[in-house]
Formats: structure tokens, C-alpha cells, sequence
């Protein structure tokens, strides 16, 4: 429990940062992306076989520097297509996440931490599924590093810059279902069975478990190229991207992806 | 600018580095996993008294890599009816059956003799659900399937504004559905909240990792039915039927009338095994109020009756005139 509380008190430490410093922005901008990826993917919680398909991720962020910060909000959401797969079923995957990150910003690094809020949403897609369990989910909040890095290159007068960013949580507040079916640990301890899931939600948010870096990983890398359009400085990037999710647990579940991102960002 | 094409290039190998990942699996890996999860899943071991170690020892040996798909099926499907649980079930793509629960048991139901004989074709009726006024004012509703809980709504508000004397719920030859819309239906015979029974969770890899029973209570609804009723079931009133019936079986103006239910009162889960084939297992449990956890084998009834089968053909139902006859 007292871990609970102290973590608690991270997030309102870390929200009280978006408040306090947003107000004195002294210039800000827009970015938005989109993603076409590839992902790797196994739950245990309803399959014990690998699978591959296709999906997309778009995102689109808020960012405020001033001096030599850096503060990001991003809103983001992933899906998959349907895999080629001989099998019976197929798993439609969600992925909505919020993210903000506060970053310094020494000569072309960018190091700081993130906060994010995220879930990973997973549905059996079959007419043959028979069994009660026709979803399951991982939602977490993590308290992690931030570090971008930005070299800028010229070819014929024309400005580039290499891009590379990273992002890894390191301490994560895991919520999973309590074992088989997609109920939640204190749904479990309420001491009646509410079929209408009416307390289902208070029951999300409180059967967390605090988890760190050996058993839950989940990291963030990209790397590509921007091109400036005009004096102010907008940009277009094309970028390798790489996502990595996996928790350890009676039941463990993976997400690897790689993508191809194309972002537009916006500066005013 | 050849030093950027090559790094643009190799962004392309790694992201089309993926491939479908859908390996080998060998016979007794296969074996393995399935025992493994349902060792690991199963919440009946104790009420079925299968002692799984055992069960392993004895058909281990029977797998190997030289067997075919369907004889690998067959020794897998076998082992898995030794739980005698209807909800456990195994689905390949040409193969798709569960635990036969109506084995040695005469079922013999035929829903057009009633809506001809009975209801003199004078009903409403929709995917599941046939409705009717019978003679001397006794309300009739027949449920194929409880997949419809907003439904169930419109027959009670129907049988309100009718001048009944007594109601008959056939769930006669329903296989089950949404648990939820026994609880319902509990709702509109009741005018007091009350607990109906309790269901208990898998919480873990052992087999005595379960939760507390949590209680299930149904909420009054409206409108309130306050006649005498009769419940009609058969041996293929299974899962959420069975579910109904021991929730019904205590309140004080219910009868139940027929056969024993197919049992099944719980909840189930499904995993993909590594070789696709789709394993369902029993994952949570039933429990009366009374704590009772022998509505899995089904639910006797008060009254005991079966159809003869030559009879059904001639256009009776003997069950349903059985239940007539207790108003």
C-alpha cells in the first residue's frame, strides 16, 4: 500500500510540472505522425503461439520549449490488421497511450524523464471462440528516461538533421486480469459477483502491482532524418521505429514492433 | 549522400526483417502444453475426482511423433472427456466437439408440437424466444438460447397486461448463453433483493488457487410476476439453463418439471495451443445457495418426467402437460 501512495505522489508531482511550466511557454509546436508497422505478438493469457501482423500507429503531440527545456504531450493510438494466419482465431490488438515528457536540452541532447498512461487491448477475433475470456489487457502508468538526440547536416545549403530518440520507463504500476477470466484482482476480493461489471472500474485501478525493470519492459526508439521546410522551421521526418513491450507474469504477454513513421511537426 | 542512401537502406532491412512466425510443434509438445493448461486452468479437479498426475502417466506414453493430426486428436479428446465437463471442448478446423453431458439420458423435445398443439399457433416469437397465452390462462414462454436480455423485457412487460393464473418457462433443450439473463429473469420474481448463489474464480496455477465464493444477487425488476411458476427443463437445459434453474429452484412459488439439467452452471476459457487447435476448459464455478457445487452434474427437478418419444409424435407433450397440471 505504501507503495501505492508513493507513486501516487510521482504522478501528481509530475502533472503538477505540466501545469506549473506550460502557462510560461516561450514557443511551442505541434507534431504529427503516423506509423506503419509490423508487430510481433503473444499473450498468454489467450494463446501460446507468436503471431505477426500489420498495423499503424498515429500520434499527435504538444510541445513547449523554453530556454533549455522541453516539455511533450503526446496522445497516441495503435492497431493492428488481421494477420495471414492459418490459424482459427486472429487478435485484434489496441494500444491507446498518453505520454509527457520533460526534457533538458544540452547542445544537440535532449535528456529527461517521461510519465505515460497506456494500455494494450487484445480481442480473440473467431467464431469459434467458446470461452468467456474475449479480451485481455495490460494498463499501466510508468515513470521512466527520456533522451533525444539531434545532429544537424547540410547538403548543397539545404538543412537536415539526424534524429534519435529513447524512451524507457523503469518503474510501472501493472494492471493485468487476476489469472483466466479478464477480472481484476480486488473485483475478486469484493465479495459479490456483480454481472453488470458496475465495480469493475474501481477494481481496475486499485489491483496494480508496482513492477520494475526485470519484470516489465517496454521501450521506445526511433531514428531517421528530418528535413526543414521553411524559416520557422518546420520539419518533416522519416524515421525507423521500434516498440518493445513484454511483462513477466503467470501469465506474460509480448508486443515488438517495428515501423516506418512519418511526422510532420509544426512550430509557432 | 552514399552514406545516407546505405542508412536509408538499412531502416528498410529492418523493418521488413519480421516473418510469420509459426513454428514446428512436435506431438508431445503439444500433449504437454494441453495438460499442462488445463493442470494449470481447471477449477473441477476435486468435484470430478480425477486425480490429473495419474491421468498423465497413463496416456503420455501413448504419444509420439509418428502420429497422425487425428490420432493425436483422438488420445488428446479422450483424455479430456475424463473430466465428464460439457463446457470442456477442443476445436481443430475440421474438429469441434465437447463432452457429451446427454449421454444415456432420453431427450425427446419438440418445440412445433407445443406452438401447434398448445399454443394453436397463436404466439409471438423471435431468434430465441416463443411466447404465448395456453388454455385456462397459463402464460407460456419458451428460451432456445439466453443471448437476449433486453428480450426478456418485452415478454414480462407482454405477460403483465395478460390475465394469467401461472407461468411456464420451458428451457427445454436451451444450451445456455449469457449468465446474466438467468439473473434477469430471477429479477422479475422477486421483490426483494436476494442472493441467488455464488460464484467462485480460478486465481491461480494450483489446484486449490480459487477465490472466495462471491456472492450473485438479483435485482427486483419490473414488472413483478407474482404467479405461480412452473420451470420446464430437460437434460440439454445446459449452463446459463442450469444456472436459471438452481437459482429458481428455491424461490417458494417455483416448481421444476422434468428432467435433470445438463449441469455447467460455471464459467469457461479458451487458449490457442501452439499447434492452433482451440482448447475450452471450465475456469470458474457455480455454487447453489446453499453452497452446494453439485449443479455441475445438473439440477434435479422437483417434479420427474420425460417425453416418450411415440407420444411426441402423436402431438403430445407430456413434460409440459405435466406442468399445466400444477396450477
Amino acid at each position: 500500500m505504501n507503495s501505492r501512495l508513493i507513486f501516487i505522489a510521482i504522478l501528481l508531482f509530475y502533472f503538477g510540472q505540466i501545469f506549473s511550466q506550460v502557462a510560461s511557454s516561450s514557443s511551442k509546436g505541434i507534431a504529427i505522425s503516423h506509423t506503419i508497422n509490423q508487430e510481433n505478438f503473444k499473450d498468454e493469457r489467450l494463446s501460446f503461439r507468436n503471431r505477426t501482423s500489420t498495423g499503424f500507429t498515429s500520434q499527435l503531440s504538444f510541445f513547449w520549449d523554453k530556454k533549455n527545456t522541453r516539455q511533450t504531450i503526446n496522445l497516441g493510438f495503435g492497431k493492428n490488421t488481421r494477420s495471414n494466419d492459418t490459424g482459427m482465431v486472429s487478435f485484434e490488438n489496441l494500444r491507446p497511450r498518453l505520454t509527457y515528457a520533460y526534457q533538458r536540452i544540452l547542445h544537440n541532447f535532449h535528456v529527461g524523464g517521461t510519465l505515460n498512461v497506456e494500455s494494450l487491448l487484445s480481442f480473440p477475433v473467431s467464431g469459434r471462440w467458446a470461452g468467456n475470456n474475449s479480451i485481455s489487457y495490460t494498463i499501466w502508468s510508468s515513470i521512466g528516461l527520456s533522451t533525444a538526440f539531434h545532429q544537424p547536416l547540410f547538403f548543397k545549403k539545404q538543412k537536415f538533421a539526424l534524429i534519435s530518440e529513447f524512451h524507457l520507463p523503469v518503474l510501472s504500476y501493472v494492471v493485468r486480469p487476476s489469472y483466466g477470466l479478464p477480472y481484476p484482482e480486488d473485483f475478486l476480493k469484493d465479495e459479490t459477483f456483480d454481472f453488470q461489471r458496475k465495480n469493475m472500474t474501481a477494481s481496475l485501478l486499485t489491483s496494480g502491482k508496482i513492477r520494475s525493470l526485470n519484470q516489465f519492459q517496454q521501450l521506445n526508439f526511433r531514428v531517421g532524418f528530418s528535413s526543414f521546410l521553411s524559416s520557422k522551421q518546420h520539419e518533416i521526418r522519416l524515421s525507423y521505429s521500434f516498440d518493445y513491450l513484454k511483462l513477466r507474469d503467470v501469465k506474460s504477454v509480448r508486443q515488438m514492433k517495428n515501423g516506418l513513421q512519418l511526422l510532420g511537426i509544426f512550430k509557432f | 549522400m552514399k552514406k545516407q542512401l546505405f542508412f536509408c537502406l538499412s531502416l528498410l532491412g529492418l523493418f521488413s526483417c519480421n516473418k510469420e512466425d509459426f513454428p514446428e510443434i512436435s506431438n508431445p509438445q503439444v500433449f504437454q502444453e494441453m495438460w499442462q493448461y488445463i493442470d494449470e486452468n481447471y477449477i473441477y479437479f476435486d468435484q470430478k475426482g480425477v486425480d490429473w498426475n495419474e491421468v498423465r502417466k497413463d496416456y503420455e506414453p501413448l504419444i509420439n511423433e509418428r502420429l497422425e493430426e487425428e490420432e493425436l486428436l483422438d488420445i488428446c479428446f479422450e483424455m479430456l472427456n475424463l473430466l465428464k465437463d460439457g463446457h470442456n471442448r477442443l476445436t481443430t478446423n475440421d474438429f469441434d466437439e465437447n463432452y457429451d453431458y446427454k449421454i444415456g439420458y432420453e431427450i425427446h423435445f419438440d418445440l412445433s408440437v407445443v406452438k401447434q398443439n398448445y399454443l394453436d399457433n397463436d404466439f409471438q416469437e423471435s431468434a430465441f424466444y416463443t411466447y404465448g397465452i395456453l388454455q385456462d390462462s397459463i402464460a407460456y414462454a419458451h428460451f432456445s438460447s439466453f443471448k437476449q436480455v433486453d428480450k426478456i423485457q418485452e415478454v414480462m412487460n407482454f405477460f403483465s397486461t395478460q390475465p394469467i393464473k401461472g407461468m411456464i418457462f420451458d428451457i427445454r433443450d436451451n444450451t445456455g448463453g449469457d449468465g446474466q439473463d438467468a439473473v434477469e429473469i430471477v429479477g422479475h420474481f422477486i421483490e426483494q433483493p436476494r442472493v441467488v448463489g455464488y460464484l467462485v474464480e480460478k486465481t491461480g496455477r494450483a489446484h486449490d488457487d480459487i477465490s472466495m465464493p462471491l456472492s450473485v444477487q438479483a435485482i427486483p425488476k419490473s414488472p413483478f410476476i407474482d404467479v405461480p411458476i412452473a420451470l420446464l427443463t430437460n437434460r440439454k437445459s445446459y449452463s446459463a439453463s442450469t444456472y436459471l434453474a438452481s437459482q429458481l429452484k428455491d424461490l417458494p412459488n417455483v416448481t421444476l418439471v422434468g428432467q435433470i439439467t445438463g449441469g455447467g452452471g460455471g464459467g469457461n476459457q479458451t487458449q490457442e495451443l501452439s499447434n492452433t487447435w482451440l482448447l475450452t476448459i471450465s475456469s470458474s464455478k457455480f455454487l447453489d445457495i446453499h453452497f452446494d457445487e453439485s449443479i455441475e452434474e445438473g439440477v434435479v427437478p422437483d417434479v420427474t418426467i420425460t417425453n416418450d418419444s411415440l407420444t411426441l409424435t402423436k402431438g403430445i407433450d407430456e413434460m409440459l402437460e405435466k406442468a399445466i397440471g400444477i396450477f
